[in-house]
């Protein structure tokens, strides 16, 4: 038997944590449409013109995933807190690995598909009414009216990959707090709200006092591949990291943060006590 | 199959186990008595994977147990004193746990769920305290580990259920298991046990199988002033004293799990010196 990974063993532990926790998941997501649904009639009442405009819809999108998204991951491996659900846990004939990978699957993989799902079945009711609402008034008034369409919130804007960079950062913060509730016996999403931070802020200061009074009189340009410095005698000055260093860096810090937190994750698991 | 070698655990400020050497075979039943607060559950946990050995070391069918292999985790159960249910019906509750356990026997575990009067219908969230726990017993017997864990286990039973519990385990009890029962309620075990582990401040005071019990101390009431006089241990008690004896007949006397528990906090060294001689 593999002590590590084995794919029966990981399906019947998927179907177990399903069974086990479906009616949870279920009134999560009606809930999260619920306030949806509410926010969008909110913004209906405040704003008559352009209540749902493309750009509304994708911060609403972005805000929503990140708010639920964190506060889902950091109940994820919050059970290990209560001492008859961490035996529960601890103690199921599955590796630590099929365990966490799991937890990735329904926590990270499927919230996400599941939020996006949800977002977008009281997006597009949502607009509609919205267009239907905001088309009668307008029709009232001989005003010009143009229905907004349903936001793409996935797409580049004029050209600009922000949001892919939102979502790549969305899936680091979302590990943070997986982090967090399998370190944090309780308030999870507080203590690594505020932990995040604390490290944050040392980072910060580790870069711009400790680094910064051994480097010349200068920024750091484009995050950390380029250091600009301003010599009197020169001018503007660029120092650049080499090429391959930059794209290490950045391939690193685009799509190692996360997995590297899971990796943290796994071996929290493994330390773990009753 | 289970040893415990020179173990050492604490808590941050209270030291357990500062050196406890166990060996617990197949094929017994073990009761493991002791005060609250004596490191019953803890010793437990060590043995299940839960907590791990600050110094020394446990082996568990030739596992680990922290390193909480999969191998590990499907030949042993436990039953902890406070435990968790999904909120399922029965029916689930076997069909996404028994797979895990290959040696599972659905037929067993439909006898005990009859044994034990559990109904059906309800899903484990409608069930009160002590029918879930029957639940999670029948549950653990039927998984037919090498090594099943009860951590006090007949707490929240009612009479009837605390002898059907007896029943079942003795029913469903063989030569390749091993047993472990923890409890401070002495009394629900006897007749069941077959080998009887005291500890007491961390350390093992007593480990004796119930046959060399028996065939060395006898538990009876005494009018025989004497007699009284020169027990091991004596109680006062409404007929007369309640005293444990030498057992110089080499009849087998019946044992009172209770007496002999209070005798060895009591007067241990008077007790260890029959088993001694």
């Amino acid at each position: 038997m593999n002590a590590v990974f084995n794919v029966n063993r990981w399906l019947l532990y998927i179907g177990k944590h399903w069974n086990e926790n479906k009616r949870k998941y279920g009134l999560s997501l009606a809930a999260i449409g619920g306030l949806l649904v509410l926010w969008f009639s909110f913004l209906m009442l405040v704003n008559k013109t352009h209540p749902l405009n493309e750009e509304i819809q994708a911060i609403t999108y972005y805000v929503g995933l990140y708010l639920t998204g964190t506060l889902y991951a950091s109940l994820i491996f919050s059970e290990l807190a209560e001492g008859p659900k961490a035996i529960h846990f601890l103690l199921t004939p599955a590796s630590t690995l099929e365990k966490l990978l799991s937890a990735l699957l329904y926590g990270v993989l499927l919230f996400f598909v599941c939020y996006t799902i949800v977002f977008y079945a009281v997006d597009v009711i949502m607009v509609k009414v919205a267009n239907g609402f905001v088309g009668a008034s307008m029709e009232r008034a001989h005003l010009p009216f143009r229905p907004t369409e349903v936001a793409n919130v996935f797409a580049a804007r004029n050209g600009n990959p922000v949001i892919f960079y939102v979502l790549l950062l969305y899936f680091a913060v979302q590990s943070i707090f997986l982090l967090g509730s399998a370190y944090f016996a309780k308030f999870h999403f507080i203590k690594t709200l505020v932990a995040g931070l604390v490290v944050f802020l040392v980072l910060v200061f580790f870069v711009h006092k400790v680094l910064g009074s051994f480097m010349p009189n200068g920024t750091f340009f484009e995050p950390f591949t380029i250091y600009r410095v301003f010599d009197p005698a020169h001018g503007e000055l660029m120092i650049q990291l080499p090429e391959w260093i930059s794209s290490i860096m950045l391939f690193l810090m685009k799509y190692a943060l996360a997995p590297s937190l899971w990796v943290v994750a796994y071996f929290r698991l493994k330390e773990k006590e009753v | 199959m289970i040893q415990i070698q020179n173990l050492h655990f604490g808590y941050r400020r209270k030291k357990i186990f500062t050196g406890l050497n166990l060996k617990l075979e197949a094929g017994h039943i073990y009761g493991l008595l002791g005060k609250n607060g004596t490191g019953k559950s803890t010793l437990l946990k060590n043995i299940a994977g839960l907590l791990f050995p600050q110094e020394g070391t446990v082996s568990v069918l030739g596992y680990t147990p922290g390193k909480r292999q999969p191998a590990f985790l499907q030949d042993i159960f436990m039953v902890p004193e406070e435990f968790f249910l999904p909120d399922m019906p029965i029916e689930h509750l076997v069909r996404y746990h028994a797979p895990f356990y290959p040696k599972f026997n659905d037929d067993q575990f439909n006898r005990y769920i009859t044994e034990f009067d559990i109904p059906r219908s309800n899903t484990l969230q409608k069930m009160s305290y002590g029918q879930k726990k029957k639940v999670l017993i029948s549950l653990g017997l039927a998984c037919n580990t090498s090594v099943l864990l009860m951590d006090e286990p007949t707490n929240g039973l009612d009479i009837m259920s605390k002898s059907q519990f007896r029943k079942v385990i003795a029913g469903s009890f063989d030569e390749n298991k091993c047993i472990v029962i923890s409890t401070h309620q002495v009394k629900d075990l006897e007749s069941l046990i077959d080998r009887v582990t005291i500890i007491d401040e961390g350390r093992i005071l007593f480990d004796q199988t119930v046959d060399a019990i028996t065939r060395k101390l006898s538990f009876h009431i005494s009018f025989d002033s004497d007699e009284i006089k020169q027990a091991l241990f004596r109680e006062p008690s409404l007929r007369g004293n309640a005293v444990v004896t030498r057992n110089t007949h080499g009849d087998e006397s019946k044992l009172d799990l209770e007496l002999l528990y209070k005798a060895i906090v009591l007067n241990g060294n008077a007790i260890e010196s029959v088993f001694n001689a």
